[in-house]
């Protein structure tokens, strides 16, 4: 396990020493990282979804992948809880305090696995079982939510990977129980397509 | 209930939210060619500009200051975050539902079509659809 940590905290610091190079990037780094901008467009993407679709079914395909990715957010939130119950990593600005250049207000919570990763791909996955290019869209800014993290020293990569794999499993996990406990989506669906929200 | 103070960032943030959301159904409704949410049913390339006035005027107005703030220093956590947002859906949907329902009130054919669900609002607006039901069910 030495070797991992030890290749997580070289690539940390790669990706960390970028900071300084380019004053607009690290202006836009410091946008990306924060908890405002990105979850907005991850939940827009999906508002969207929810409209989207060429016929009902289709429409309705989309709408299961919103309860899919809104399940796994609740899922990922709760095993990222739970492990943080045990695991207790400290951030890379409290074990190099001297060394890391820290564009993100100091986090209190253990570093590893990061939340907010674990979340994003819980959202991209959920969206990519109902719509392949909203999914990849989702991806791409989990991802690129996820580098912000790394860059302005809020997480090792080895966090941002643990996150993922919990975001991504527990999705399939909640896709698991959401065809367990139907009918209940359908007739929630049923019901909102009645209102004409649906 | 401390996740449901009124504070200033919280406040900024549903803001935001409610501008976001709005600009969003306004493109969707352009873009789906959902008449019966549309505030500008005639010229549709309007609903497109509306959308990208409104959410990029959100962002920019909730950005203008720095964000970056740590939930024990004022910052929203993560609840707070998920409470904030799905008001923000809700308040800019019932906003949009009023508005369009009060613009279209003469464009729309409730007692035409067969359409369900989100189908219904490309003929009439919400205010007809919900009537249309209700007379559905009356019957």
């Amino acid at each position: 396990m030495t070797w991992l940590i030890e290749l997580d905290e070289r690539l940390f610091f790669l990706i960390n020493g970028l900071v300084g190079r380019s004053a607009w990037f690290d202006q836009f780094m410091t946008l990306v990282v924060g908890e405002y901008f990105i979850p907005l467009l991850l939940a827009m993407v999906l508002f969207v979804l929810w409209f989207s679709g060429i016929n009902a079914q289709a429409r309705e395909r989309n709408q299961r992948a919103i309860f899919c990715a809104a399940t796994g957010l609740g899922f990922a939130a709760a095993v990222v809880k739970l492990m943080n119950l045990g695991l207790d990593r400290l951030r890379p600005f409290e074990a190099y305090p001297d060394t890391v250049n820290l564009l993100f207000y100091a986090c209190t919570d253990p570093s590893f696995p990061s939340n907010s990763t674990a979340i994003a791909f819980a959202f991209a996955t959920g969206a990519w079982f109902g719509n392949r290019k909203a999914g990849a869209l989702l991806f791409i800014l989990a991802i690129a939510w996820s580098f912000a993290r790394v860059y302005c020293g809020a997480h090792y990569p080895l966090d941002i990977i643990g996150g993922a794999a919990i975001g991504i499993l527990v999705t399939f996990a909640a896709l698991w129980v959401l065809r367990l406990v139907e009918p209940l989506p359908t007739w929630i669906l049923k019901g909102m397509r009645r209102i004409y929200l649906a | 209930m401390t996740w449901l103070r009124w504070e200033t960032f919280g406040a900024d943030y549903l803001l935001l939210a409610i501008m976001v959301s709005l600009g969003v159904l306004q493109l969707v409704a352009a873009w789906r060619r959902l008449g019966g949410l549309s505030l500008f049913l005639r010229k549709r390339y309007l609903g497109y500009i509306f959308a990208a006035v409104i959410i990029s005027g959100g962002y920019w107005l909730f950005f203008s200051e720095p964000r970056n703030i740590p939930d024990y220093a004022g910052g929203l956590g993560g609840s707070q975050l998920f409470i904030y947002t799905i008001a923000g859906i809700a308040i800019a949907g019932l906003l949009t539902i009023v508005a369009s329902s009060a613009l279209n009130a003469r464009w729309g054919h409730s007692s035409t079509g067969g359409e369900e669900g989100l189908d219904a609002l490309k003929r009439m607006t919400y205010l007809q659809a919900i009537k249309r039901g209700f007379r559905g069910k009356s019957r």
